[in-house]
């Protein structure tokens, strides 16, 4: 699969694809919104006829705590399930952190994701080796916990 | 000109209530702005006094905020007669349609604003705004130009500049614009993604210009000066600038080096070989090697990387792969994950004769079921995309796999899949169903198991599904769903309607996405002072780009076409949009009173996708939503093919590769009777595809209108005569059909197309008949579909024949329940309604 930085043409793409995969939606407004603020760190993954198969749609923290250092958010990444174990999620991931370190010198990423979908848990923490700093309680809209989990780029 | 009298302010103790109003206003204190704005009209006796209009206009303004729309607008239009060369009046009636998204209006009072306040810097950044929303760019320029006049302090009115004459084309003046503008910065810190943002737009602006050496000459400065901080930009613009410049050995280093670092995007491949002169899609017999030998050093040296063994088994030709080869390029085995690069591989004889060696080696666990992975693969070369489709054998072999590994929802897909082309909609829908309760926490399932349903006409359960994904407090999943501007489920949905001859629904859910999009072309607005603010001008302009083809899309364009066609027939048949109305009103009153509710539900947005943005807007309530659940409206429209033209506009304009919506445009353009704009669609579709068999069919309907035309209308006929789909005078459109069947024997298409056409050249039942029975005669490579439009077509045109016909339909596709009797349709339906609701 063809792995690239996300444009104004994939926003569409990528909303679909996360509608097909998760319960967490955006309206196009909020990817727009993304792109146009962190053009850098959002890449997809688009199948040979040109559909996007899987994403990674992420920014920068802007509201930060005294002293806290800057770092990235992964708002959502996903994998259509047609496509899913061949890694796509992790080669995504590690573009946009390259980007989240480099231009804007990030100190580690972080996520939140669902307490019941050990699925992605599993992703996370296996395979992409990020580890829980922490539970927000009622952080979704139906009132679930989440997890909130970081991966530091600093060794 | 009453404006031209004298300008007589209010009396002192009134100013300052005036400038309350104001206070009041922009802290949105509404009760006691519009009490403020009242007790100034008691105190002044209205007498037409100029004196008077601006509070009037304040205090409409502050109504429409109030949800008192018209009565606010009324008050506007009265203040703007009193006064018409105050900024104020003009301002609030800017605000007001723009609130409207009427966005032309609002940069004509937007304009009035600025002459009667030539410096006010928020009129002229609104007015700008609205310009360049609107594409006038010559303005934009004029207007950024004012900014920058008054307020050169600030960099964004500086890049503002820039951008502005870039989008006027005017290049070079943008370019010194940045210039001048990186002249007056003092010390810029390191690592300012902002700056270093401007600096990418004006190397982009350079390479636009063609000025290759400067801007790489420019790059390297940046580059060292630490000024342009993202590292993929920096790479890929030297690469492209190397190449521009033909530096070969540094451009392909550079391309090699973008490869090292993502060696799964495609597009630096496909740039390293173009720089030497190679299609990496096709590279001809002299360069073949040099590609080879590339992309199998890369395979060494990155062997867990799927891209460059991708390109290898695509590249090279089967008489040079070998069992061994391929082996090594698949990964050792046949994993259920590279069925996704081997599937393409099944148009080439050779490789697919090879993967049917490999699948032949596995044969014992195959027929065991006992290799799952291998089991899948070995479908692949009889699923219905490969060329030679055998369901019968697919499904069995799944269902061997599915009694070894029961728990793998891949098999049941695989099923479904196969059965939805095969004709059975219902169990398709069921075996997706199975493959979705063994993982019911998967939404990708969940969405496919509803789409299958819809498509069998279960709505009611496929809503079910959906729901469990859905906003718990939305109004339905349909709404959520909706609100989360999913498109392909308003698709799924509307089509569903229209399978099952529900018009007027399947209208409203098309229409549904059409606001969509236009609530997407909206959603621009407030970006373009925002990208100015954050400096991503590049990205912005991709965005301008991407908004101008929205529309262009499959989505719009298969919802285009839907909503067309039912126009076109509500047009033919002037008596079916009543009966469609009579049968809505029989409808279960039930069903539409929560239809009803559904559609009159407020629009929330989700608060996660908004409350994060910094995006303000104007906080002027939405006009209501469009009604009419039922699609009562839209059915009854007066002009049917006004309306469907509204769909096709856009794909017109934009010149749309849908070939079928080129025959759409076709047939509501010749209803019309617009014979140059029907004629234009015909010759854009021939361009398309010049063997299409609906085209056929639409140049032979085409000559019949012409030449049916009074002798005296020759401009058509010459116009026609010096086309390319010209049909000379001297032969009868009888035997230029029948030339067209003889020269096409083999296509099922083509065939029907030829009965269609013979139909409307009025040749006896019993030709037409024996033309579409033709279809499942004999060799001809056939599937479910057409085979169901010539039945559909056979009930059309009232053939006696129709029930021989379902019945050799059903002899040839077993499986394919389209092809049962009504009683048996039934019976499936019902069976699948019965499957889902024994879920435990």
């Amino acid at each position: 699969m063809n792995i690239r930085l996300a444009t104004a043409n994939d926003l569409m793409g990528m909303q679909a694809c996360n509608l097909n995969n998760l319960p967490e939606n955006y309206t196009l407004r909020y990817y727009l919104y993304h792109a146009l603020s962190w053009p850098q760190l959002s890449y997809v993954a688009e199948d040979n006829k040109g559909r996007i198969v899987g994403y990674i749609l992420a920014k920068m923290e802007e509201d930060l705590e005294e002293g806290e250092e800057p770092h990235g958010h992964v708002t959502s990444i996903s994998v259509l399930r047609s496509h899913r174990r061949l890694g796509l999620a992790k080669k995504l991931m590690i573009q946009s952190q390259e980007a989240m370190a480099t231009v804007y010198r990030a100190a580690y990423v972080s996520l939140h994701v669902r307490k019941s979908n050990r699925a992605a848990l599993g992703l996370y923490r296996d395979t992409l080796g990020f580890t829980l700093s922490k539970t927000e309680e009622k952080y979704y809209h139906d009132g679930e916990d989440a997890y909130a989990m970081r991966l530091n780029f600093k060794p | 000109m009453a404006s031209k009298q004298q300008r007589k302010p209010l009396p002192l103790k009134e100013q300052a209530l005036f400038k309350e109003l104001l206070a009041l206003y922009e802290s949105r204190t509404l009760k006691r702005a519009l009490k403020t704005a009242d007790q100034i009209l008691k105190k002044i006796p209205d007498h037409g006094d100029i004196a008077l209009a601006e509070t009037m206009c304040m205090k409409g303004l502050v109504l429409t905020h109030m949800n008192r729309k018209e009565e606010g607008m009324d008050l506007v239009k009265k203040g703007l007669v009193y006064d018409m060369q105050s900024h104020i009046c003009w301002h609030v009636l800017g605000i007001i349609k723009k609130a409207d998204k009427n966005w032309d209006e609002a940069l004509k009072a937007y304009m009035q604003a600025v002459r009667c306040d030539k410096e006010n810097m928020n009129l002229l950044r609104d007015a700008a705004q609205l310009q360049v929303h609107l594409g006038i760019y010559d303005g934009f320029q004029d207007t950024r130009w004012q900014i920058l006049k008054l307020r050169p302090n600030l960099r964004q009115n500086w890049i503002a500049y820039a951008l502005a004459c870039h989008l006027n084309s005017n290049l070079v003046e943008a370019k010194n614009t940045l210039r001048t503008y990186f002249g007056t910065l003092l010390n810029i810190p390191d690592y300012d993604v902002e700056h270093s943002e401007v600096l990418l737009y004006y190397l982009r602006i350079l390479e636009e210009l063609g000025e290759y050496s400067d801007a790489l000459a420019q790059l390297d400065l940046y580059v060292t000066g630490r000024s342009i901080v993202d590292k993929v930009a920096i790479a890929e613009i030297r690469a492209r600038l190397l190449s521009k410049l033909n530096s070969m050995d540094d451009a392909l280093q550079a391309w090699r080096a973008l490869i090292d670092q993502n060696p799964d995007c495609h597009r630096y491949y496909t740039e390293l070989f173009k720089l030497q002169g190679i299609d990496i899609n096709s590279p001809t017999t002299e360069n073949y090697q040099t590609v080879v030998s590339f992309l199998q050093e890369l395979t060494a040296r990155l062997p867990r990387i799927m891209t460059p063994r991708r390109l290898l088994l695509a590249i090279m030709p089967g008489r040079f792969l070998s069992l061994p080869i391929l082996t090594v390029l698949i990964g050792g085995k046949l994993h259920r994950e590279n069925r996704l690069y081997i599937r393409p591989l099944y148009v080439c004889e050779e490789k697919r004769a090879l993967i049917e060696q490999i699948v032949e080696s596995l044969r014992e666990d195959i027929e065991k079921g006992r290799d799952v992975a291998a089991l899948h693969h070995s479908c692949g070369p009889y699923s219905s995309t490969s060329p030679f489709p055998d369901p019968e054998r697919s499904l069995s072999l799944l269902e061997r796999a599915i009694e070894h590994t029961p728990t793998l929802p891949e098999l049941y897909m695989g099923k479904a899949k196969i059965l939805k082309i095969a004709g059975d909609p219902f169990n398709a829908a069921r075996a997706m169903e199975e493959a979705r309760r063994l993982d019911g926490q998967d939404r990708y399932l969940n969405w496919k198991a509803a789409k299958y349903l819809m498509r069998a006409g279960n709505l009611e359960e496929a809503t079910r599904l959906l729901g469990i994904f859905t906003k718990k407090d939305a109004q339905s999943p349909g709404a959520d769903l909706e609100d989360m501007q999913c498109f392909s489920y308003m698709l799924a949905e509307g089509d569903a309607h229209f399978q099952a001859g529900r018009l007027g629904l399947a209208l409203r859910r098309f229409k549904a996405l059409q606001m969509t999009f236009d609530d997407i072309e909206n959603d621009q607005f407030d970006f373009h002072n925002y990208s100015l603010r954050k400096s991503t001008i590049n990205t912005y302009l991709d965005l301008m780009s991407f908004e101008k083809r929205l529309r262009d899309r499959p989505t719009y364009t298969k919802a285009a076409i839907a909503s067309s066609k039912i126009y076109v027939r509500l047009y033919d048949d002037s008596s079916l949009s009543r009966r469609m109305e009579e049968k809505i009103s029989e409808a279960d009153k039930k069903a539409k009173k929560k239809a009803k509710k559904a559609a009159q539900r407020g629009n929330e947005e989700n608060k996660r996708s908004t409350t994060n943005t910094t995006l303000k807007e104007e906080d002027i309530p939405e006009p209501p939503k469009y009604d009419d659940p039922e699609g009562l409206k839209l059915l009854t429209t007066k002009d049917p093919l006004g309306d469907a033209m509204k769909w096709l506009k856009p794909l017109q304009a934009l010149k749309t590769r849908s070939i079928e919506a080129w025959f759409m445009i076709y047939d509501v353009t010749i209803r019309k009777q617009k014979l140059v704009q029907a004629l234009q669609a015909l010759i854009t579709a021939w361009h398309l595809d010049q063997s299409s068999a609906e085209l056929h069919v639409r140049i032979v309907d085409y000559h019949i209108r012409i030449r049916a035309l009074p002798a005296q209308d020759t401009p058509t006929v010459a116009l026609l005569a010096a086309t390319d789909i010209s049909i000379p005078p001297e032969v009868s459109l009888e035997t230029y059909n029948n030339e067209f069947i003889q020269k096409s024997l083999s296509s099922a298409k083509a065939i029907l197309a030829g009965a269609r056409v013979s139909q409307l050249l009025g040749s006896p039942l019993d030709i037409v008949e024996g033309g579409v029975f033709e279809l499942l005669s004999g060799n001809i490579l056939v599937d479910v579909d057409t085979v169901r439009e010539g039945l559909h077509f056979l009930s059309n045109i009232g053939s006696s024949r129709k029930e021989e016909f379902r019945e050799r339909a059903k002899e040839k596709f077993p499986l394919a329940v389209f092809f049962g009797t009504a009683e048996e349709i039934r019976i499936a339906e019902e069976s699948l309604t019965q499957y889902m609701g024994t879920e435990t």
